[in-house]
């Protein structure tokens, strides 16, 4: 997974896939925090606005659907 | 490349004999050599309109891409239709024979776009300013060549009319300079304008509907070795009656908005996601709606001035 951020959004690109994607500022930065290595739901609500009006399990279930992330076993 | 003969000395018989020849008339197109054989007039006469400044090669040249335009059998005589081949490959349905020098142009836009894969290809006109490369990416329909004519004729280096190639291991704009292609009302739009237009043969009933080309201005054929730093995008969209509407682009979405105007992007995988990345971190995008050329061509000027 290659990961390139920039104020207006982040692009993802999944090798697996070939695919490309436009994720939203915050999602970006979760995907690119993941990207480190795992973080519970705590570290990753630090990364998230306090305005922001998604739910974080929201946002990773969606991310989820897209084969972007996953829970942890 | 400045010591070949250009296109212009030879005699229409010479080039006709060269375009029925096994090897083909080989022409110097930026970095590369085409081979072209024909056996349509027009195809000769189209070539003297619009490739007069371009070098000849020698046939112990090189032939990067040796493509052919030809009629065959009974159809020479009735009816001609044109069929365009490259190494064996017909890549389009044969055409009505007064399609043939559009039908050259279209060919060798589709050999580059599927051939030339060291390149990072996207569907736009790119043109050279005070040594920093403007890059107009837009779907058909949106005016791209119209512009691209308006600022090629205002002494903007004519990289390309369809086709930025940005070379994946240094990330500059490399030039191939070919005729302009105009569709309906913008042939009789860039006629007018000054610059001295040389407009070639016009196909009319293709499938774009009426179409013509504009010669590549000559100090753009002689400086096509010289590749060009990128430093804008824009995403230009022609309407009538549109106000001018500038607005910047973000990167991301610049990021996005190239994929989808690109040849090759996905064939390249992750070597195309890095070449795009390192473009877009180097551009400034912008997005622009407007109803005239009186609008668009002076902000450009200032812009790409200004942030250079």
């Amino acid at each position: 997974m290659s990961v390139l951020s920039w104020p207006d959004g982040v692009v993802l690109y999944d090798a697996r896939t070939a695919t490309t994607r436009l994720l939203a500022p915050r999602a970006g930065a979760i995907v690119a925090r993941l990207k480190d290595g795992p973080a519970d739901a705590s570290v990753l609500a630090t990364l998230q606005p306090a305005d922001d009006d998604v739910a974080l399990p929201e946002l990773l279930d969606a991310l989820a659907r897209y084969g972007i992330v996953r829970a942890a076993d | 490349m400045s010591q070949r003969p250009h296109l212009s000395t030879l005699t229409p018989s010479e080039l006709r004999q060269r375009l029925h020849s096994p090897d083909g008339l080989r022409l110097q197109l930026g970095r590369f050599v085409a081979g072209i054989r024909s056996n349509f007039d027009s195809v000769a006469d189209g070539l003297q309109a619009l490739y007069a400044d371009y070098p000849v090669a020698t046939a112990d040249d090189f032939c990067d891409y040796p493509v052919e335009l030809r009629s065959s059998g009974l159809r020479r005589y009735v009816r001609p239709q044109a069929i365009f081949r490259f190494e064996g490959m017909q890549p389009f349905k044969p055409l009505p024979g007064d399609q043939a020098v559009a039908m050259l142009e279209w060919g060798l836009n589709w050999v580059f776009t599927n051939h030339a894969q060291h390149y990072l290809i996207i569907h736009a006109a790119v043109l050279e300013r005070d040594g920093l490369g403007l890059i107009m990416a837009a779907p058909p329909g949106s005016g791209k060549s119209t512009l691209c004519a308006a600022l090629a004729l205002r002494g903007w280096r004519l990289l390309s009319d369809e086709l930025a190639m940005i070379g994946l291991d240094d990330g500059l704009l490399m030039p191939l300079p070919r005729p302009v292609s105009l569709k309906n009302q913008s042939i009789d739009i860039v006629r007018q304008l000054p610059g001295q237009p040389v407009i070639g043969p016009i196909a009319r009933d293709t499938a774009k509907g009426t179409v013509a080309h504009m010669r590549a201005p000559r100090a753009s054929v002689e400086a096509a070795l010289t590749p060009v730093q990128p430093r804008w995008i824009l995403f230009p969209q022609f309407g009538a009656g549109h106000a001018l509407d500038i607005e910047a682009h973000g990167k991301a979405h610049t990021f996005m908005q190239l994929v989808s105007n690109s040849f090759n992007y996905p064939r390249l995988g992750v070597t195309g996601f890095e070449a795009m990345g390192r473009l877009v971190d180097g551009c400034d995008g912008y997005t622009a709606r407007y109803g005239s050329l009186d609008q668009i061509v002076p902000a450009l000027e200032s812009i790409c001035t200004r942030s250079a």
